[in-house]
């Protein structure tokens, strides 16, 4: 007796159809699972067994064997225990199909119970966008439905909530209705939230300057960091980002939503993450956590912050490695990871905001504090920042704690203000780039600098003059235009004028840099 | 580039001023203008590796206004106010000796290997070591004794309390130097060591053609001739003229202006040499 169930697996956050085939022959009472299954799997037999039982249907005193198939692909996760306990009712001949119910047709995802009862599992989205076109319904728990339905391709397909092992076979027998109701194509019933964010950037006293960097910084994509000693507020206008962050485009929320779904960290309610992520990690975080790791890889934050903001706190005291890994996410917008001669790939286009404190002690530069460094501890802290990390970052901030009198002056720079900028700059680049493979200044190459960035016989005199008494290398000449291009864009300017570069050329300068300055 | 001479006690090129130090070098290693040797008028720059910007622009200003006078500047070639002393220097043609704690073909510290090349172009490097000596920390203080017997005067520009420039300035007094020391804010402490210095009796510099004046030098007073500026910058210069240092904040708040355009305004400055930035502050330039 032999059956046959579609279900699916997920890589990375890919989606592929599995099929579950369950055999029950003559022999002693057994149960094999066969498949490159993970340690989820290779449970799954006592509780699919104990679910049948104790749903109220006879479990097969025989030799059952499940595959599934491909079997050399490796899967994971304990949402093939609905497929595996239809297939074993519907090859013992429990299960009486309805006519035009048919099995074949349907898909099903779900972590069986003990007692018979569905739980909600991970990868949800990217499940059913693959099953979509194979099958005509999708079983799946009720808690993943509203997440199921966020896939374009759900509009193909009927998605059917089902609370219990028996809810399904129910259905599948005819003996009732579930609410099979088809949503057009999702949005409409997920409320918008319109929470009041708790901070505001009108909060910060002073630091204005770095508020209206970090606006720069999030309406260009530039990667940005602040240097200052403890106390300056780095950590507070961090905080702040998510306040100016600009909506995400239907595409945007979809990509970052399905990061979300394979971690299982979606809502039940709202599953479509409609915020841009606005993920932290400091020098604690390993490197696993901070790029993706695992044998079947998980993403990790670059990822989580995908079309978001990735806030590292404590920048210059990161290992080497993790700087180094973070290359090719900041690149390429994407990680990848090989495993067993396998690539998985994972989102990471992010926006990256660190903070530092200036030398070891933290006080370097502090009116307020004596620092305790030498000055070639001083020196051997802030040659941290050169080679990969300067690399890395498109902007630097050096930001001190403010005065008394500073305090007592009137707020600049509230969220909303400082918003509409970066909505105003987002908008002159979304019109610049469209039909373009790119949607941020700061992935500008060289050929999109000419095209983009026109510049007069004044300007680029200035940028020569530049060049020649900075002696400043190809990489951070292309972060100044592009940086510049930000700041103009922000001012509604088609000309990038001589006063946007030389604010740019102010960001875009390193410590370095800035040494160089005592040069001949 | 020359190679490296050697001038022997002997020798008459040996510079009389340096017998008089404890324990004289028999031989000086030299790189560069042996004559300077025998400058007519020199004083020593010295001052503490880590500095503030009013030392980094004082060390500046009295390395330029030397240069003007025509009175060479030596001092030691460390990080702070060594380093920008001989940079205020050679940046407006002036003569300088660097005296160093190692062999003089070794450049200590290296992020200094430009000064360090310049000065063999234009001043000269001397030390009582022999080439190819790596610098060890006892050697530092011997060499002060050098700087402050090779100068008419030792000025000490900033120092914390215990800054190896109180050293220099201890030795230029026995041997009968005349010592100045530049006044600093008393929250400074960078100025800790200077002003202590003023109060067991050193000569407060207060302005720096005294300096150059009672060294025999001739004062040349900066011609108010400069390049000109537009109405903005103007008005930036100008407050920043009354505040002396001022946060990028109250700039904006001053002038009302959005701090990224007001960053492009204070960057041209910079660059046309009107002001310095540090800290989170802008400053006058006054070299």
């Amino acid at each position: 007796m032999f059956g046959k169930i579609v279900t699916a697996a997920y890589s990375g956050i890919e989606g592929k159809i599995v099929t579950v085939e369950v055999d029950i022959a003559m022999g002693l009472p057994s149960l094999y699972v066969v498949g490159l299954g993970d340690t989820a799997i290779k449970e799954a037999g006592p509780r699919v067994k104990s679910a049948i039982r104790n749903s109220g249907y006879p479990y097969p005193d025989r030799r059952v064997v499940i595959n599934l198939a491909p079997a050399y692909i490796h899967k994971k996760g304990s949402h093939f225990d609905l497929a595996m306990a239809v297939g074993i009712l519907k090859a013992s001949g429990v299960l009486k199909e309805k006519k035009g119910q048919s099995v074949e047709k349907s898909g099903f995802i779900g972590e069986l119970r003990l007692n018979g009862g569905l739980s909600p599992v991970k990868g949800v989205l990217p499940m059913v966008r693959a099953m979509a076109g194979d099958v005509k319904r999708i079983f799946l728990p009720k808690e993943n439905y509203r997440e199921g339905l966020l896939a374009e391709e759900a509009c193909h397909v009927t998605l059917v909530p089902a609370g219990s092992l028996k809810e399904v076979i129910d259905v599948l027998e005819g003996k009732k209705e579930l609410h099979m109701r088809k949503i057009s194509c999702m949005k409409e019933d997920v409320s918008v939230e319109a929470t009041e964010p708790a901070v505001d950037f009108a909060d910060v006293k002073g630091q204005w300057a770095a508020k209206e960097a970090i606006a720069v910084a999030v309406c260009g994509g530039h990667s940005l960091l602040l240097i200052g000693p403890p106390g300056a507020g780095k950590t507070m206008v961090a905080r702040r980002i998510p306040t100016i962050l600009p909506d995400m485009s239907p595409k945007e929320q979809l990509e970052t939503t399905m990061i979300y779904s394979v971690v299982g960290l979606l809502d039940e309610e709202k599953p479509l993450v409609r915020k841009r992520p606005f993920c932290m990690a400091d020098d604690r975080t390993t490197r696993a956590g901070l790029l993706g790791g695992g044998t079947a890889p998980y993403p990790g934050l670059v990822s989580l912050a995908h079309n978001g903001v990735l806030f590292i706190d404590e920048f210059l005291q990161l290992e080497r490695e993790k700087i180094d890994g973070l290359r090719v996410p900041m690149e390429e917008g994407q990680v990848e990871m090989i495993r067993k001669g396998k690539r998985y790939g994972f989102p990471a286009d992010f926006i990256l905001i660190g903070a530092t404190n200036p030398c070891r002690c933290g006080y370097y530069g502090d009116s307020r504090h004596t620092c305790t460094c030498t000055k070639t501890q001083i020196d051997q802290y802030q040659s941290r920042l050169s080679g990969p990390v300067a690399d890395r970052i498109d902007m630097f901030l050096q930001i001190y704690p403010v005065d008394f009198a500073t305090l007592q002056e009137e707020e600049r720079g509230s969220s909303k203000v400082l918003r509409e900028k970066v909505v105003r700059g987002r908008a002159m680049q979304r019109e610049r780039f469209s039909g373009s493979a790119i949607s941020h200044n700061s992935q500008m190459e060289e050929r999109h600098i000419k095209a983009f960035c026109p510049m007069e016989s004044a300007e680029v005199r200035f940028l020569e003059e530049i060049c020649r008494k900075y002696s400043i290398s190809t990489r951070r000449y292309l972060k100044l235009i592009r940086v510049g291009r930000t700041i103009a864009d922000i001012e509604g300017s088609q000309r990038i004028s001589m006063g946007h570069l030389a604010a740019a050329f102010r960001y875009v300068m390193t410590f370095q840099d800035r040494e160089e300055q005592g040069e001949l | 580039m020359g190679g490296i001479y050697t001038v022997e006690q002997t020798e008459p090129a040996y510079p009389e001023n340096l017998l008089q130090v404890y324990r004289p070098p028999e031989r000086l290693y030299c790189l560069g203008d042996v004559d300077l040797l025998k400058s007519p008028f020199t004083t020593a720059v010295v001052g503490s590796r880590k500095c503030s910007e009013y030392g980094k622009q004082t060390a500046m200003a009295i390395g330029k206004a030397c240069s003007l006078g025509n009175v060479t500047v030596v001092s030691g070639m460390a990080k702070g106010i060594d380093r920008f002393a001989h940079l205020g220097a050679l940046r407006h043609g002036g003569k300088t000796i660097a005296v160093l704690g190692c062999g003089v073909d070794v450049c200590y510290p290296t992020e200094n290997r430009k000064i360090y090349e310049e000065i063999q172009e234009v001043g000269l490097i001397i030390s009582e070591y022999p080439p190819g000596t790596e610098p060890r920390p006892y050697m530092f203080p011997q060499r002060n004794r050098l700087i402050a017997g090779l100068s008419q005067a030792v000025v000490v520009v900033e120092a914390g309390p215990n800054s190896g420039a109180l050293i220099t300035a201890e030795l230029g007094e026995t041997l009968g130097k005349l010592v100045y020391s530049v006044p600093g804010n008393i929250t400074n402490p960078w100025s800790l060591g200077t002003n202590k210095l003023i109060a067991d009796g050193a000569l407060p510099l207060v302005v720096i053609e005294d300096l150059i004046r009672q060294l025999g030098g001739k004062s040349v007073l900066n011609t108010g001739e400069r390049e000109k500026l537009s109405q903005t910058e103007e008005i930036v210069l100008q407050i920043l003229q009354e505040e002396g240092e001022i946060s990028l904040e109250a700039l904006c708040e001053k002038m009302v202006k959005n701090p990224v355009e007001m960053n492009g305004i204070v960057m041209i400055l910079e660059m046309k040499g009107f002001l310095t930035t540090n800290f989170g502050k802008i400053f006058i330039a006054n070299f």
